[in-house]
């Protein structure tokens, strides 16, 4: 240890600083652009594993299982290796030759459909934390399942589902660094350049946990406010 | 267009077995190591004098901040220079396993913990109570 010799300049000089700063680009434009994709399919997922049909239910467990249970560098390796190759040959060439930026879109597309079966469950916990009374109440004053599902279910559920989303997000963060595996040059996939060609792994690895923390503090700084705003008036913790 | 051939999975299982014993290796210690640290923490955590819930708070919430994979890259740099001589990938990547995993045991722990009734403890308390004071 007392024979490193540190040097935190080469942090900030070229290359290495805009490596830094194109992989926290990367990183988040591939984290927010999966998050959203991945509430849009989870929301689906969610309702599907509530849905009175016992088929879609079994769809929706289905879906869970599978990518919930098989590691996420596992799917990567599935998404970029193995999916083009049981597309058409035409459209499989498509894939792995013209599609905007290969590596970043497969892994935003794997990291979507990972992300969903898990915000999925978070969406099914919510809609079977709703209280019952007000089902009862919806469908005594003549509302109907879908206007239940969509005016009464889902607005409470996502609301009370802010904190645990959040948590979804961060993993969402945190995940995107197992696309360096197919070649995706994220922060974590940055530091380790830095540490191979300057050989200063300790500053490189320092700078790639400094930015993963602050992009943590970053987002939730911008989702307490949200959280506050929306709580709901009479549970635990909301307003009176 | 279906290039596959999955007959390729015979010849190499032997190939497979050893990444597999290795997998299993690595969750066992893991786990045992983890869930001894992770009580560490915990209770340092919950019952610990003030600076020492302070470190466990920091050090739970920063490895919950940052990807296994940054954490895994770090051991497998740092390990070798705090120890001084190189040691092998697999306990470099295990003490990163043992360290990181014990945050994420710590936090359920915490969760078991806390759920525990108010109660309970009270009770706990009245039942030794007496014995306490009367026995001195």
């Amino acid at each position: 240890m007392l024979s490193y010799n540190w040097n935190w300049s080469i942090l900030f000089q070229q290359p290495q600083l805009g490596w830094l700063l194109e992989g926290l680009r990367l990183t988040i434009v591939m984290a927010v652009v999966s998050f959203l994709l991945a509430l849009a399919i989870g929301t689906l997922v969610g309702t599907a594993r509530t849905a009175r049909s016992r088929a879609v239910r079994g769809i929706g467990f289905v879906y869970t299982a599978l990518f919930r249970n098989v590691p996420l560098l596992i799917q990567m390796f599935l998404w970029f290796y193995v999916f083009p190759e049981l597309l058409p040959s035409n459209l499989g060439r498509w894939v792995k030759r013209d599609l905007y930026e290969p590596e970043v879109t497969i892994a935003v597309i794997c990291l979507s459909f990972y992300m969903a079966a898990r915000v999925g469950e978070q969406i099914r916990a919510g809609i079977q934390a709703v209280p019952r009374g007000l089902i009862s109440a919806a469908l005594a004053s003549g509302l109907t399942v879908n206007q239940i599902r969509r005016y009464i279910v889902m607005p409470i559920c996502l609301r009370m589902l802010i904190p645990p989303l959040t948590t979804e997000l961060l993993a969402t963060f945190k995940n995107t660094s197992l696309a360096l595996a197919i070649g995706v040059l994220e922060i974590t996939a940055r530091s380790h350049q830095i540490e191979s060609s300057t050989f200063h792994g300790f500053e490189a690895f320092a700078a790639a946990t400094f930015l993963y923390v602050v992009i943590s503090l970053f987002t939730l700084a911008l989702v307490l406010p949200v959280e506050n705003a929306t709580r709901l008036p009479g549970m635990l913790k909301g307003r009176s | 267009m279906l290039s596959l051939d999955f007959g390729i999975i015979g010849p190499n299982a032997a190939f497979l077995w050893e990444g597999m014993k290795i997998t299993l290796w690595l969750t066992v210690l893991s786990i045992i190591g983890a869930a001894i640290l992770g009580t560490v923490i915990v209770l340092a955590r919950l019952f610990g004098p003030l600076p020492l819930r302070l470190i466990a708070f920091a050090y739970v919430n920063f490895c919950r901040s940052v990807p296994l994979v940054l954490v895994v890259f770090w051991f497998y740099f740092l390990v070798p220079l705090v120890i001084g001589r190189p040691v092998g990938q697999f306990f470099s990547v295990l003490i990163a396993f043992i360290l990181f995993e014990a945050a994420y045991f710590s936090e359920t722990m915490r969760a078991g913990i806390q759920s525990v009734p108010r109660g309970q403890l009270a009770a706990a308390i009245s039942e030794l109570a007496p014995e306490i004071w009367t026995g001195r």
